[in-house]
């Protein structure tokens, strides 16, 4: 009967509760403060004033409460709202802080979204209170598929044209203004052949939207603002409170990338966790001082000589930039261009 | 190999860091075990739940967990800490499977045990851990451990009616 109970012990216990999943428990509350235990760990562990750590726990409890809703929030509601962008849903907890194993689990499921083809589009915008007329503004659209990608550039104020730099199969193809085999003709599109232009280009063009994720730093703070759907999808405004160090933004095109200070930084992040909107802003104070430069011809030569010192003018230059993450995990054909023209240097 | 650290998107190999797989290796590892002494202590639901709830803490606190020289043993202390009050464990709420391939009496026996007791008895005898096993995943002494998984068995075969049949 021994040997029979053992077994009917198991099949009790083995039968009456599933295992638990390594999902499950990513996505529970984390426990913040240590055990009482008079187990010896092999090193110590850090040790929390009492207080705190009580204080700790409970409001821990209550903001991965949050953010379990929050991140894993049944997407029932996906694909009922329209197109585009409307109103927050529900801005209840707002304000709670994601914790960094939260942070890093959608660092971890966007890197795992991106990892092999995405379609980046980035709209950015500046202007400098010291020329509100002279605003600058564009697209850019790229698109990515194992090592190739395709990036396309559309600068609109002050306008520049459309122009295309494309890696495909190991070679770089431009096409845009300019790029045209002779004067009035069409425009076509050219192969670079000189390597050290294509390894400068390929390095410094096309931002990797992997490298970009570096952004989902835990130590940025990030805090729940509310619901949103975008693009039919329900998503969770997550907001950054720590802007001092934002790693990953260098990823950003040059045109796109933050002016001096970073004044804020939101997330939009869908149910699994993959982070489908980025919005930055940023702020450079910028000193202007008009002082006319003079040419004057001192014993027979021509110097240039600077008038007296004009007004000082203080002002702000504000960017901002939307990032939006779209096609995610679908394949994105991108191949040569048939018929490019080779070039050696025209980058 | 793919598992859903990272949420519900799944997580292969090439892509989880060092430190993820290090956990899952030591999820897969110890969650039977952990879970099995949790649901024999507490109960199905709570028994579960508690096991969840250590993991979690588990994951959110992985760089210290991994140094130290007890790990499950210290989870089992997570769980025992973080586990939601209840006055009876809940065995007795077996869930409604289409067949039981036990007496029908055994989960309100078991239930009927001291948590103490239940936890050796399944540990020990149903699934034939070691003294020194149970007895580092609990933090109870070997001694006791063998008192509670020897007193327990008997109590349980007494409830069962099980004694005339060894």
């Amino acid at each position: 009967m021994n040997a029979d109970l053992n077994e009917q012990i198991r099949e009790l216990i083995d039968g009456g509760t599933r295992p638990v999943s390594l999902t499950e428990i990513t996505a529970r509350p984390p426990v913040t403060s240590p055990p009482v235990t008079s187990l010896r760990p092999a090193k110590t562990l850090v040790r929390h004033h009492p207080g705190r750590a009580a204080a700790a726990s409970v409001a821990a409890a209550g903001i991965a409460a949050a953010i379990t809703v929050a991140l894993l929030a049944d997407p029932a509601g996906q694909g009922q709202a329209g197109r585009g962008q409307v109103g927050r849903e529900q801005a209840g907890q707002a304000g709670t802080v994601l914790t960094a194993a939260m942070v890093r689990q959608v660092e971890a499921a966007s890197g795992t979204a991106l990892a092999h083809s995405g379609h980046l589009r980035i709209t950015y915008s500046n202007v400098s209170s010291l020329a509100p007329g002279s605003p600058g503004a564009g697209t850019d659209d790229i698109t990515f598929s194992g090592r190739n990608w395709n990036y396309v550039s559309d600068q609109t104020a002050p306008p520049n044209g459309r122009s295309v730099n494309r890696f495909a199969g190991g070679r770089l193809y431009y096409y845009g203004p300019g790029f045209v085999r002779h004067p009035g003709d069409p425009l076509s599109w050219f192969r670079e052949t000189n390597p050290a232009e294509i390894r400068a280009v390929t390095s410094v063009t096309a931002p990797d939207p992997r490298e970009l994720l570096r952004v989902l730093d835990p130590a940025a703070r990030f805090v729940r603002v509310g619901y949103q759907v975008i693009g039919g999808i329900r998503v969770e405004q997550l907001r950054a409170t720590r802007l001092g160090h934002l790693p990953g933004l260098d990823a950003l095109p040059a045109e796109a990338a933050p002016a001096g200070r970073v004044t804020s930084l939101d997330v939009w992040v869908d149910s699994h966790g993959v982070v489908r909107q980025l919005h930055l802003t940023s702020q450079l104070n910028v000193t202007t001082s008009d002082r006319k430069k003079y040419l004057v011809k001192e014993n027979g030569t021509v110097k240039e000589k600077l008038g007296p010192p004009g007004p000082v003018r203080h002002g702000v230059e504000r960017a901002s930039a939307w990032v939006s993450f779209l096609d995610i995990g679908q394949p994105q054909p991108i191949t040569a261009p048939a018929h490019a023209i080779p070039v050696y240097g025209r980058g | 190999m793919t598992h859903a650290i990272g949420g519900s998107q799944p997580v292969t190999a090439a892509t989880a860091s060092p430190a993820s797989q290090a956990f899952e290796a030591f999820f897969l590892e110890n969650e039977p075990k952990l879970r099995r002494a949790l649901v024999a202590a507490y109960g199905f639901e709570e028994g579960r739940d508690a096991t969840a709830e250590a993991f979690a803490w588990a994951w959110e606190n992985w760089e210290r967990l991994r140094d130290v020289a007890n790990a499950p043993g210290y989870l089992f202390r997570v769980a025992q800490s973080r586990r939601r009050r209840r006055r009876i464990p809940v065995l007795r709420d077996v869930p409604g499977w289409a067949e039981h391939r036990f007496e029908p009496g055994l989960p309100g026996a078991l239930a009927g045990l001291s948590p103490r007791q239940r936890l050796a008895v399944v540990l020990v005898h149903g699934y034939g851990c070691t003294l020194r096993e149970v007895s580092e995943l609990t933090g109870i002494k070997q001694t006791t451990v063998q008192n509670h998984a020897e007193r327990g068995l008997a109590r349980l075969r007494a409830r069962l009616g099980a004694d005339d049949e060894c």
